[in-house]
């Protein structure tokens, strides 16, 4: 009796330090790496463009601060000059602060280094500019921008919006999420014709602290090391009968590797069903840990409730070395950060031109409306892995059989080893005659 | 003396007087004569292109489906619907098609009456598409698929009219191999045909306009109906037939009989088909999107299972006769078909690989487990259990041709493949079960064929 409550009570003391030590593991399993996200909208702002607005534009900069242990992230958004994000690395008690006067001046000289960084300034930083929107008129209907937009064909069959032209609305967050920014244009400033107010191009900026993914597709992959972006074309007045648009995109990375795009093929389309791609374009494309990225699945949206039958091809062919737009770049927020550094051989730029569209899905006037979504990050960028549903199913789905044909073959196996032991019992009882017939 | 009775003749009949009918002109030629061998092969193409028609415009939504979803603007479980609304009314009809053609229309009429529903349903499903109403097309593929599965069971009961005994395995397999054939031309030929008609027309109306191609191709079956009528009922005439009724009549009351094994066999059936037809069917868009090809090289890797049966049938049919041990044949088709679509899920080989291979594994699959049933099944309540096996194979269908729609809208290809890996999974299972059933009861379902010839009184099932 005794001896059974000994061993009991070393069993519930197992138990209870396996626990325990489990439980430890767990907290140990706690990311150290865990970010803490807040949002500043128009910081230190003291200039009435960017408090009540200036000619109906305003002057806009949304400041995302992620603090880790290790590091922080400042993104920087803005619309001042052309939209960018400049993705700031540094130590985890760094701060910015913005010199709005010289932002806003058209002065080079004044706008470089109008926004200082207060600590130490760690390696691979970064910076996405989006420098312009390009309209073509696809006569063709190939969806591919360069064969209007290079060579030496007519001008009538494109046109450039300057963002920099454009009328900017105050910025906001979004309703639900304080951590994020909206930016949207309302009018072309310098078109001659008055363009519908309801028509507007807006970037919308999401950052997280947790890991997951958006609601609606693509179902993108967000984390505490990037921002979600939405690129939101709706109802603008095209210029052309199949007027499709594009934006170019300059990405700046701060070593002297060239920022290059690569495409993945994968075998999961669970997220976005029928996308089997992801691109992404990695400033450190030899060593994506250390790097930042702009990652985009290759499909846009015709319609604001994002379904399949509304996607359409995302193109990024067209690729240049960036510095035939340098007068853009000037003018963003990252020569306002950067400085001359920018052009100089410490960083390398890469461009490209992101268009929307395929051939015969009706150009942009069929439905009016586009929505591109990208995550702007540092890190790896994320992969698509098969989800444990996948893999619990196929192995509940071949282990059965499996185990059924193990123990179907022993038993068959038993049964005929009986069935002869039997027949072997049976001609000994036969081998015995007898006696007495 | 007797010599009136010995004028009578011994053996009372009646005077000849219906000698054999004189056969007149052209219609006494080699080709026209329904006693000479030559005019049954020449009927027996004629035979042939019967079902063709109908096995063409089957598959008209696979070869069409990126347009159709585009001009239609409709999602791919609507699509699916295309398919389903095919399978409903042979969830039915499968136990009533061989009564009607036995016993209320005859083989004439019923081949007659069973194309003229082909036709229009094909009819309405292309008029609902130029009009842009998928409610309009779901009715035409119900209509359609009224006529469709009876169709092959005029068919085959023609096919046993004329070729009873002597070669009615190989026009069977014949008749089998060109409805694939059908099958595949379709798939090769459809997507060219629309694009020729987008030159003039656009949307809808230019998908209207291919699909009543497809309608014509079963106009051409009609007339092969009504040619075959002519001559069925000339041959009738000439080699005085009597009215064949079959012994396999439909009594539900016989299923309480029906051994565990027949109803593995059923599950088996089910499991497989409903993991090879839906995914032909969304075939072409998985293979635009995951191996970027053209349409026209998906369309002719979808329909390569088709065709690889078309010539592998026979061939497997002959070799699983001879080799006997249908289970092991069921088991290799099974995991060949579970190779291939892993292959297709989780590979980014050439899907041509796992597509050949597939249809080499449907046509074992097929060659193997119908047989079965006769081995199971007592002879006379055989036509009862093929309507069971069917009705049951066609509501599967019906069911998985909207589910899988569904799953691909919201989850995607690879969930979609390993929704089918599931379904081969359960196929497995039965046929692991259905062996080691069938091995505890004596194994003759997986005799070799010499084991089962030589012990024919152990087999008749009583």
């Amino acid at each position: 009796m005794a001896s059974a409550c000994i061993v009991k009570m070393k069993f519930a003391s197992l138990l209870i330090v396996l626990w325990y030590f489990a439980t430890s593991l767990c907290l140990a399993k706690e990311p150290s790496n865990a970010r803490k996200i807040t949002t500043r909208l128009n910081p230190d702002c003291d200039v009435p463009e960017c408090q009540d607005g200036y000619n109906g534009s305003y002057a806009n900069i949304a400041h995302i601060k992620a603090v880790g242990s290790e590091d922080t992230l400042h993104y920087v958004i803005s619309t001042i000059g052309v939209p960018s994000v400049v993705v700031i690395r540094a130590d985890p008690t760094s701060s910015l602060s913005f010199n709005w006067k010289n932002l806003l001046s058209d002065n080079a000289t004044d706008r470089s280094g109008s926004i200082t960084l207060t600590g130490t300034a760690l390696k691979n930083s970064f910076a996405v500019v989006f420098t312009e929107l390009i309209e073509y008129n696809d006569v063709d209907d190939k969806a591919t921008i360069s064969s209007y937009f290079h060579g030496n064909t007519t001008t009538t069959n494109y046109t450039i919006h300057d963002f920099g032209e454009m009328m900017w609305s105050e910025v906001a967050t979004v309703p639900g999420n304080k951590n994020s920014a909206i930016f949207s244009h309302t009018v072309f400033k310098n078109d001659s014709d008055v363009k519908k107010a309801e028509g507007f191009l807006s970037f919308t900026f999401n950052a997280y602290d947790n890991t997951g993914r958006q609601s609606v597709l693509p179902k993108m992959e967000y984390n505490m090391n990037n921002t979600l972006l939405d690129l939101l074309l709706n109802n603008l007045t095209a210029m052309y009968d199949k007027s499709r648009f594009s934006v170019g995109v300059v990405m700046i990375g701060t070593s002297q590797d060239k920022p290059d795009i690569t495409e993945t093929r994968s075998l999961d389309d669970e997220y976005t069903p029928g996308v089997f791609k992801m691109f992404d374009w990695s400033t450190k494309p030899c060593l994506k840990e250390d790097g930042g990225y702009l990652e985009w699945k290759p499909i846009c949206y015709t319609s604001s409730s994002r379904n399949r039958l509304s996607g359409t091809y995302v193109n990024s062919d067209d690729r240049t070395d960036g510095m035939n737009q340098k007068h853009y770049l000037e003018r963003s927020v990252a020569y306002s950060y950067f400085g001359d550094k920018l052009f100089s051989a410490d960083m390398t730029t890469s461009g490209t031109n992101i268009s929307f569209g395929l051939s015969e899905d009706g150009f942009y006037v069929k439905k009016n409306y586009t929505v591109w979504s990208a995550t702007i990050g540092h890190g790896t960028p994320p992969q698509d892995a098969i989800s444990i549903l996948v893999i619990g199913v196929i192995s509940a789905g071949l282990g059965l059989p499996v185990v059924i044909i193990l123990f179907g073959g022993i038993f068959v196996i038993v049964k005929k080893h009986m069935a002869k032991k039997d027949q072997v019992m049976g001609n000994f009882s036969n081998s015995y005659s007898q006696i007495n017939s | 003396m007797g010599t009136e009775e010995e004028k009578k003749p011994l053996l009372n009949h009646e005077p000849n007087d219906d000698e054999e009918e004189e056969l007149k002109g052209c219609g006494g030629s080699l080709a026209c004569n329904p006693r000479r061998g030559l005019h049954r092969y020449l009927v027996l193409i004629i035979m042939c292109f019967l079902s063709f028609g109908s096995y063409f415009c089957y598959d008209n939504p696979a070869a069409l489906q990126d347009t159709m979803i585009k001009d239609l603007s409709i999602n791919e479980s609507t699509f699916m619907g295309f398919y389903s609304w095919y399978s409903w009314p042979n969830v039915i009809l499968c136990f009533f098609g061989g009564f009607l053609i036995d016993k209320l229309f005859g083989v004439r009429l019923g081949a007659i009456i069973f194309s003229l529903f082909v036709t229009v349903g094909q009819v309405i499903f292309a008029t609902g598409a130029m009009f842009n109403s998928p409610i309009v097309m779901d009715a035409g593929r119900f209509v359609f698929g009224i006529g469709g599965e009876s169709l092959a069971v005029a068919q085959n009961t023609y096919a046993v009219k004329w070729f009873q005994g002597r070669e009615l395995n190989m026009v069977f397999g014949l008749q089998l191999s060109f409805s694939r054939v059908g099958s595949t031309v379709n798939m090769n030929v459809m997507h060219p045909i629309y694009k020729a008609i987008n030159t003039a027309l656009d949307g809808y109306k230019c998908l209207g306009v291919a699909l009543y191609v497809g309608a014509g191709m079963c106009i051409f079956s009609l007339i092969c109906a009504l040619s075959l009528a002519y001559f069925d009922k000339r041959a009738d005439r000439v080699l005085k037939r009597k009215v064949l009724s079959s012994d396999e009549k439909i009594r539900i009351t016989d299923v309480k009989e029906f051994p565990l094994t027949f109803w593995l066999i059923s599950v088996i059936c089910v499991a497989y088909y409903v993991a090879v037809f839906p995914f032909v069917g969304l075939g072409l868009v998985f293979f635009e999107m995951k191996f970027g090809f053209s349409p026209t090289l998906a369309n002719s890797v979808n329909s390569l299972v088709y065709i690889i049966s078309a010539g592998a049938s026979p061939l497997f049919g002959f070799l699983i006769d001879k080799s006997g041990k249908n289970i092991f044949w069921v088991i290799t088709g099974i995991l060949s078909t579970l190779g291939c679509h892993a292959v297709l899920a989780f590979t980014f080989i050439n899907p041509f690989v796992a597509m050949s291979i597939m249809g080499l594994a449907y046509s074992i699959l097929a060659s193997a487990l119908w047989p079965m049933v006769s081995l199971v099944i007592k002879s006379n309540q055989l036509g009862t259990a093929y309507g069971i096996m069917q009705a049951i194979q066609n509501l599967g269908l019906a069911v998985i041709s909207l589910v899988a729609g569904i799953i691909v809208d919201s989850k995607g290809y690879l969930i979609l493949e390993v929704f089918f890996l599931a379904w081969l999974c359960l196929a497995l299972i039965a046929a692991v079960v259905l062996y080691l059933v069938d091995a505890s009861r004596g194994g003759l379902l997986n005799l070799s064929s010499t084991q089962r010839h030589s012990k024919p009184d152990e087999l008749a099932v009583n």
